[in-house]
């Protein structure tokens, strides 16, 4: 498998009241192409941070993130947004809608940055709404007019529009109930099987069980990783107590 | 409460560096109107105290000497409504003293007797007095302007003749040429009455309560006009004590008026801004305020806390701007005071300021309550949807699908008009503030210029020589002579101070009112006249009045006819336009040819010479003087000398020429001498010169503590208004991009690089900023055209209005630019979680 993202060294510090707080510690990582990786790890163990590092969302304290050939951790902001522009899709936890703008106008804000205007996108747009779930009639809708499902399947829209490399998704089932859960979780399989790479941060075995890769992170470094085949593939049953077993062993 | 002023104070500490910037604001604020309206209070009680203190008379008269007599105080003798009445001999002239580093001052000094000084007011002179040689008593002004303490030498000089005093002492005069008065001893006073031109005698009245003081003026002059059997008109003076003190306020007033203004300006541009701010907080707290009012908070405390924060900020400015606002309103009064030449104690009205800075506090709290209860609008759940109401559906305003050029501009544009309201608040307070910063620059400017404040005070430009010319001359050709010498910018030939009177029957009056006609030949020319309103007269039966005459024509208006006398002639006038001069407020402007209808054989005999920007008018004076001759009084007061008979004889002569020309009113003379075989011969073609002034040199010398006061509060004035706006300014940008992280933190997330999200705010800032200054130069010019017609003319330059739209445009650029800096410097995440 190709590498389409790589860390080297990888340490990530925060200053708190003159204390040093060192959450991500000499990390190496590869993520692979078509690979749905899953990081877990309990609260405060660096899932994250490790998430916007390596996404271009926050620079490294020290270390080098690369992607593919080029070293994104020395870019300048501006060359990161274009990066997260042209290679990457975000869903986060909290979906980040722009409040102002209706859920045509969002996903469109998302797609203009990238691009130009032209009747495909529009088109595409509507496509990726309708098979999601948002009808039509939601589509002239503000985010606070949607349930939460609803918004994150907007989000989810918005973070592939442009065709990223790698979509990275934090927590992107924590706001939400068990069904719309679900909903969204099938979405991203669905993105998945089409071949799409996903880095996903979770704590949620339902929702690890979706990736291909699990990494288990503890103090800032990775303790352990689980292999997984593509999901549908084998039993659910099997899958979840190969799981279950690796993140016993990992001390969840 | 205690629940309402932890919220209040955890707002407070969430926005510490805009709370301490808000604290300054309203500080400033209050201290200025509290200082402002304290003045003015006090102001009205100098001019009483001055009487009071002095104890002068009220009412006054001065009378040119050669027209006085005795026999006009039969009428005060007489008459019922005269309580008391007293007079003096004083002369009065601009001359030069001697410094102590041997250098010249001009200076107008009046010089009284001391028997006539106790007369007019309580004066007692230190037993000095009587020991010194030639012993002088100053007015208290002096003593700082001459840097002169007691037994120093007063040294004046006059007409290439010096005389030399000893200061005994310094005191407070009354209302009578205050300021300018000095007391010398009747010996003395004999040799300067000798002397000097300029003699009067002044009349001190002070009417019995409830008698009509201008009344009493008026029979008093008609008296004396008909014993003498004269036109007194041209060498009488008079002032009733409601017009001086009507006057004095009116002058001592205008700094505080203006600082009153800029202050009233400060406030409101406060308050705009906190209404701003309030809704601002709402919306950008909304989420939090749905939490507090989830966990049991009504919407009353939530609204009180943010009441009681603005309200704590503004009492503690007051708590902190008490003392500042006292020290600046005794600032204001001891500089008004120093305008009538006042320098006794000064009480500084206390309740002013106290009621001011309630009333500031009282109004920012109910400015904090109309927007704050807004709050109640929102119950948790509507909080929750940032106060979107469950079903409503925004028009969606410039969708992006529709997008054909750049996508920026779009959603600039797009969030411009989404976010309406917070952007008509922007332009508002941004407006508020152009206002306040071309006010305070312009005024500032305005009185920071000695020369601008003189011309506008004047109601016309101060010429730099006046000539007033004697003999055989032909006043048309002669201007034109003038102006025709290098070096010349224009020369008017006015006839300033003749005394005239608006009769009883016209719009409005009830008795006659004396005004002083100005008359020059063409308003054409006049291009250094300052006219507030209409246009200059053109006509003989035209005429232009003064904002101040006006108000004393009861009722006349623009193109009203009024009736006007002159030595028993009446003749009919328009008002065509209206002038603004504060120093010579009961002026009428005439033609030569509508003058010369009241008085037939009127020729104009002084010029007005205004040099080129640049032109050294000494040495402009010194050619005058090598074509026309020198002052007519050099030749009569110069001792003959000469190194050779012919010279002695000639200016023997010449003195003569001179004296005749000047008592007899000869015109032109010729003589021949013969000397043995020898005949000396000469003539007056080379004595034209009367006078010659240096006018505008003259009264800056003369003036010169009040313009430096002027200049000293304009700095202050400009300053403040800078601070505040610069304050206000950078309140404003941070908030409005502050509120915005969350959504160009997303944005730059979705992959919009720092630049173009700069961009976007730019073009979202430049349309408001723009608008609002626009708005804000118009309100200005309206504010200007206030002080205009009630204070003075102010003169408005448009590269001025430009330089600061420009200064305050920019300064909003910076402002926004630093704030979104934020923007590329930190990362996604840090921003959307702000």
């Amino acid at each position: 498998m190709n590498t389409v993202l790589r860390t080297e060294k990888l340490c990530k510090s925060f200053s708190n009241a003159g204390l040093q707080q060192h959450v991500i510690k000499n990390l190496d990582l590869e993520i692979f192409e078509g690979d749905f990786t899953v990081i877990m790890g309990a609260s405060g163990s660096g899932k994250s941070t490790l998430l916007y590092a390596l996404s271009g969302m926050d620079k490294p304290t020290l270390g080098k993130v690369y992607f593919g050939e080029k070293e994104i951790s020395s870019y300048d902001n501006d060359r990161l947004a274009v990066f997260r522009r042209d290679h990457c899709g975000f869903v986060f936890q909290s979906i980040y809608l722009l409040d102002n703008m209706d859920v045509f106008d969002n996903i469109m804000t998302g797609a203009l940055a990238a691009r130009k205007n032209s009747p495909e996108l529009v088109e595409r747009i509507k496509t990726l709404l309708n098979k999601v779930g948002i009808s039509e009639d939601m589509w002239k809708k503000y985010p606070n007019q949607l349930s939460g499902g609803e918004c994150q399947r907007v989000g989810i829209v918005r973070a592939v529009i442009n065709d990223p490399k790698i979509l990275f998704a934090d927590e992107p089932t924590g706001a939400l109930n068990s069904s719309s859960g679900q909903d969204v979780l099938d979405i991203f399989t669905e993105l998945h099987k089409s071949g799409q790479s996903i880095v996903m941060v979770t704590h949620d075995i339902k929702t690890a069980l979706r990736g291909t890769r699990v990494i288990y992170l503890r103090d800032g470094g990775i303790v352990g990783e689980h292999r997984m085949p593509y999901y549908g593939t084998e039993e659910n049953k099997q899958r979840r107590g190969s799981l279950q077993d690796f993140l016993n062993e990992m001390g969840w | 409460m205690k629940k309402i002023l932890r919220l209040s104070f955890a707002n407070i500490k969430k926005h510490k560096k805009e709370s301490v910037l808000f604290l300054i604001l309203i500080t400033l604020g209050m201290v200025l109107l509290s200082a402002a309206v304290s003045a003015v209070t006090g102001i009205g009680k100098i001019t009483p105290r001055m009487v009071e203190e002095s104890g002068c008379y009220k009412n006054l008269v001065s009378i040119r000497q050669e027209h006085y007599s005795d026999r006009y105080l039969e009428f005060l003798e007489d008459k019922a409504d005269v309580e008391s009445f007293d007079h003096t001999s004083f002369v009065t002239d601009v001359i030069k003293v001697r410094t102590k580093d041997e250098g010249d001052i001009l200076a107008d000094i009046s010089f009284v007797p001391l028997n006539g000084e106790c007369r007019m007011e309580s004066f007692e002179p230190d037993p000095e007095f009587g020991t010194a040689a030639h012993p002088i008593v100053l007015a208290s002004a002096n003593r700082d302007k001459f840097e002169l303490s007691e037994g120093d030498d007063f040294t004046i000089i006059w007409d290439n003749k010096e005389f030399t005093f000893t200061v005994t002492g310094f005191y407070e005069t009354g209302i009578w040429n205050y300021g300018t008065k000095a007391v010398i001893n009747e010996v003395d006073f004999a040799y300067l009455e000798n002397v000097m031109d300029d003699r009067f005698e002044m009349i001190g009245i002070n009417t019995a309560a409830g008698a009509d003081e201008q009344s009493v003026l008026s029979g008093f002059k008609a008296f004396a006009e008909e014993a003498s059997i004269n036109d007194l008109s041209g060498s009488w003076d008079s002032s009733a004590y409601e017009e001086t003190l009507a006057n004095n306020n009116i002058n001592m007033s205008i700094l505080s008026i203006i600082t009153m203004i800029m202050s009233a300006v400060i406030v409101i541009a406060i308050m705009i801004m906190i209404r701003f701010r309030i809704v601002s907080d709402i919306q950008e707290q909304i989420v939090s305020i749905g939490v507090l009012e989830a966990i049991g908070y009504t919407s009353g405390q939530i609204a009180a806390s943010y009441i009681a924060e603005y309200v704590l900020i503004a009492f503690t400015g007051a708590l902190i701007g008490a003392a500042p606002a006292m020290i600046m309103a005794k600032g204001l009064l001891k500089n008004a005071a120093s305008s009538v030449y006042y320098g006794g104690p000064l009480t500084v009205p206390a309740a002013p300021v106290f009621i001011c800075t309630m009333a500031v506090i009282a109004f920012v709290g109910i400015t904090a309550l109309s927007r704050a209860c807004t709050v109640k609008k929102y119950p948790p759940v509507m909080a929750f949807r940032k106060g979107i109401e469950t079903h409503s559906f925004k028009k969606n305003i410039l969708p992006l699908a529709k997008t054909k050029g750049n996508v920026h501009i779009r959603l600039a544009i797009k969030a411009l008009f989404q976010n309406a309201g917070n952007h008509l608040g922007l332009t508002v307070c941004i407006m508020a503030c152009t206002v306040l910063a071309l006010t305070g620059f312009i005024l500032g400017t305005f009185f920071a210029s000695p020369e601008r404040i003189l011309s506008s005070v004047c109601g016309h430009e101060l010429c730099d020589i006046r000539i007033e010319a004697i003999g055989d001359i032909e006043p048309e050709a002669f201007a034109a002579e003038l102006k025709g010498m290098p070096g010349v910018r224009q020369v008017l030939t006015p006839a300033v101070g003749i005394g005239v009177k608006a009769v009883n029957g016209n719009v409005g009056m009830d008795k006659d009112i004396p005004l002083i006609a100005e008359v020059y030949e063409d308003y054409s020319e006049t291009s250094t006249i300052i006219l507030t309103k209409g246009r200059l007269p053109e006509h003989e039966n035209e005429l232009c009045v003064t904002v101040q005459s006006l108000k004393m024509i009861i009722g006349a208006q623009m193109g009203d006819t009024i009736t006007l006398e002159y030595g028993k002639v009446k003749k009919d006038y328009v008002i065509t336009g209206i002038v603004n001069s504060v120093v010579n407020p009961n002026t009428v402007y005439i033609t030569k040819e509508g003058f010369k209808r009241m008085n037939p054989v009127y020729t104009p005999l002084a010029f007005d010479i205004y040099l080129n920007e640049g032109a050294d008018s000494k040495e402009f004076a010194a050619l005058l003087r090598e074509r026309y001759g020198k002052e007519i009084a050099d030749y009569k007061d110069d001792e003959i000398t000469g190194d050779t008979l012919e010279e002695k004889i000639r200016a023997a002569a010449d003195k003569k020429m001179a004296e005749a020309m000047t008592k007899q009113g000869v015109s032109y003379m010729e003589y021949a001498i013969s000397v043995g075989d020898k005949i000396i011969t000469g003539s007056t073609s080379l004595m034209k010169i009367k006078t010659l002034t240096f006018e505008r040199e003259e009264v800056e010398e003369v003036a010169d503590m009040l313009l430096v006061s002027f200049a000293g509060i304009a700095g202050i004035m400009m300053a403040v208004s800078a601070i505040v706006v610069s304050l206000i300014l950078s309140i404003l940008m941070a908030s409005t991009i502050r509120r915005q992280y969350k959504e160009l933190g997303i944005m730059k997330g979705l992959g919009y690089t720092s630049r173009e999200l700069k961009f976007q705010l730019a073009f979202r800032i430049v349309p408001v900023a723009v608008l609002a200054v626009i708005l804000g130069t118009v309100l200005s010019i309206l504010l200007i055209g206030v002080v205009n017609a009630f204070v003075c003319k102010v003169i408005v330059s448009a590269s001025s209005i430009i330089l600061m739209d420009t200064a305050v445009l920019l300064y909003c650029f910076i402002c926004a630019y630093i704030s979104a800096r934020r923007i590329k410097k930190i990362s996604v995440y840090e921003l959307i979680s702000e």
